[in-house]
């Protein structure tokens, strides 16, 4: 059955049809429609690797799916309601799964005057720098920075009993599970998530070098919602600098209750004088761009409380990547990533809560058009723990826009 | 027809200046060939591509002069390149537009490309008949491009994907950009009989035969592309 969602991804599509038919070549702009009240784009990615990563799944998202193995389509577009109101949505669809609203929110400025925004429904994250960028062509690899991507042992709706359960799940962060909560299987949590986004009301004040924004959201960094298992709000804010054209610097920070209620009743039962329910995040982040050069530097500093545990999680990662176009059209990338954990002493040891990774990744990107890349990478992945502790993988990606 | 016919054609065109006559050409009296280009379609809005990723409303950028046209001779006369002199011109960056939108000009010439906006602009064509990327420079800085081919090359910024121009390069100096109202004149055309093209925004062209008189007076020809 051909549902409103499926209909929504496949209409660009139709429209761009006789576009390819008559120009005979691929569409380079956004699609126009009604004297330009609504403009559509597109977004298709294909990335592949020969190798499989089940096992020791580095690259396996809180979608349950391969980052280096995803066929991905979406679709944006934007509806201009009055002058200063739009509508802004993203409709994906990955690996021939439901097409979802990855994002829908109402955009307003509320004075003309004024550089002040106001925007409200399932909203971009105000936290890091990341995962603002153009999924595709703003990631010059393949792969994702570890923070934003890589599964941690931390469940939202199911908690650890002690310590020893969670050094029990070090390196497990695709399926942990816990004697507290939910009892079904389900990934873990990453420090942010690139592949979901949040739910509330987002403000943002200024424009040129100064600019801040602060958002209220159902769910957290780690876990977006849309809708609310817990009744915690979450606040978060950034402030950005861009003292010139070359250099920008970021700050963010974010709190809010990741806990499923459900679990959180239960590990209340257990542990009444339990270590609370919130994730905090700050982070850093910088970017300096010149000639054919792009380098971008990312830190975040991540805290989870758990309930039933007098210790906090907390956990850090860093990364660094840099782009070089080595001539028109051809560019060469690489990024040096690293997340680790802090220790969690148990009855006979002490060990980080989770298997700290590192990563490198280099790749090379060709423009077949402007707006059609191709990009190639070689991944590798160190675990300090886990039963893989290491694997190097290939990628290939193919991405189309406009 | 793709941006590689029209080079191969514009090529074509350098061929025809061998050969035709000179002494002949250069003797006769030059017309004018002048007209109006009225583009029928409707003018296509096209904006920022949607981004939701962006926190906050962007000014809309200035709206290109799409409406513009270039009208050209597909086979010139001989005694096209009497003009040795290196040619200039300019593109600017200016409220992420480039502008002019299109730009018409001879083999040979040079445009620079200087950056009057406030932010980054990176300027980039993979067209076959001109490969470049100038990369990231700020504000009031200028690099510059010389295009030694004919052919149409499509030119954008690698960071506002919705700033694209075009600059058609051209073997001989028989061509014309038209006026906002669609007006044009191609000056000095020797007698002959020639193939009259009028091209707007890279997905429409129309062509017609004119011929100009051994007295050299002007014709006209009033083009109505859809």
């Amino acid at each position: 059955m051909l549902t409103l969602a499926r209909l929504a991804v496949l209409l660009p599509l139709i429209v761009c049809a006789p576009v390819f038919a008559t120009a005979q070549e691929l569409p380079s702009r956004p699609i126009s429609l009604a004297g330009g009240r609504l403009t559509l784009g597109t977004d298709l990615s294909i990335s592949a690797t020969p190798q499989h990563d089940e096992g020791a799944w580095f690259n396996y998202t809180d979608y349950e799916r391969n980052a280096l193995r995803l066929l991905r389509l979406g679709v944006t577009a934007d509806v201009r309601i009055a002058e200063r109101v739009s509508l802004l949505t993203e409709i994906r669809s990955e690996n021939g799964g439901a097409p979802t609203p990855y994002a829908l929110y109402l955009r307003v400025r509320p004075w003309s005057g004024r550089a002040i925004d106001i925007q409200a429904g399932r909203i971009p994250p105000t936290f890091g720098a990341f995962s603002r960028r153009h999924y595709g062509s703003g990631n010059p690899l393949i792969g994702y920075p570890l923070a934003y991507q890589y599964l941690t042992a931390v469940r939202p709706d199911a908690v650890p009993a002690t310590p020893d359960d969670v050094i029990r799940m070090r390196a497990r962060g695709w399926r942990p599970s816990y004697p507290i909560g939910s009892l079904e299987i389900a990934p873990g949590l990453p420090l942010i998530t690139a592949f979901r986004w949040d739910t509330g009301v987002q403000v943002q004040v200024g424009a040129g070098p100064l600019s801040a924004s602060a958002a209220v959201t159902t769910g957290t960094v780690s876990d977006p919602r849309t809708r609310d298992n817990n009744g915690g709000k979450q606040i978060s804010g950034r402030v950005e600098w861009q003292p010139n054209v070359a250099l920008r610097f970021g700050a963010s920070a974010a709190r809010g209750a990741y806990v499923a209620d459900a679990a959180l009743a239960t590990a209340t039962v257990v542990n009444r004088s339990g270590g609370g329910s919130a994730q905090q995040a700050v982070g850093v982040d910088a970017e300096y761009s010149r000639g054919h050069w792009v380098v971008r530097g990312e830190t975040i500093w991540n805290q989870w409380q758990v309930p039933t545990l007098s210790r906090r999680l907390n956990a850090s990662s860093g990364f660094i990547e840099s782009r070089y176009k080595i001539f028109p059209g051809m560019f060469v990338a690489g990024r040096v990533d690293r997340l680790s954990f802090s220790e969690l002493p148990t009855a006979g040891r002490s060990l980080t809560w989770d298997a700290p990774v590192t990563r490198i990744e280099t790749g090379v990107g060709y423009y077949l058009r402007q707006n059609l890349l191709a990009k190639g990478a070689y991944q590798h992945n160190w675990r300090g723990g886990g039963l893989i502790r290491r694997r190097g993988l290939l990628a290939a990606q193919l991405h189309f826009w406009l | 027809m793709t941006t590689r016919g029209l080079a191969d054609r514009l090529r074509a065109a350098g061929f025809w200046v061998l050969a035709l006559s000179v002494s002949t050409l250069a003797q006769a009296p030059a017309g004018v060939i002048r007209g109006r280009v009225d583009v029928k379609r409707s003018a296509i809005p096209v904006g920022r591509r949607p981004n939701v990723n962006d926190i906050g409303m962007h000014a809309a950028p200035d709206a290109p002069g799409e409406r513009r046209s270039v009208v050209y001779l597909e086979s010139a006369p001989s005694l096209a390149f009497p003009d040795v002199e290196p040619q200039r011109a300019t593109m600017d960056q200016r409220n992420e537009s480039f502008v002019p939108h299109v730009l018409a000009i001879t083999v040979g010439t040079t445009v620079d490309f200087p950056n009057s906006d406030h932010i980054y602009h990176n300027v980039f064509s993979l067209s076959t008949a001109r490969r470049f990327d100038l990369g990231r420079y700020a504000a009031g800085r200028s690099r510059q491009v010389r295009f030694d081919r004919p052919g149409i090359v499509r030119v954008f910024c690698e960071i506002h994907s919705h700033m694209s121009a075009f600059i058609l390069v051209f073997h001989h100096r028989y061509f014309a950009v038209t006026a906002p109202d669609g007006r044009y004149q191609i000056g000095r055309v020797p007698p002959g009989r020639y193939t009259l093209v009028a091209w707007n925004d890279g997905s429409i062209k129309e062509s017609r035969a004119i011929a100009i008189g051994e007295d050299g007076g002007p014709v006209e020809a009033d083009f109505a592309l859809r």
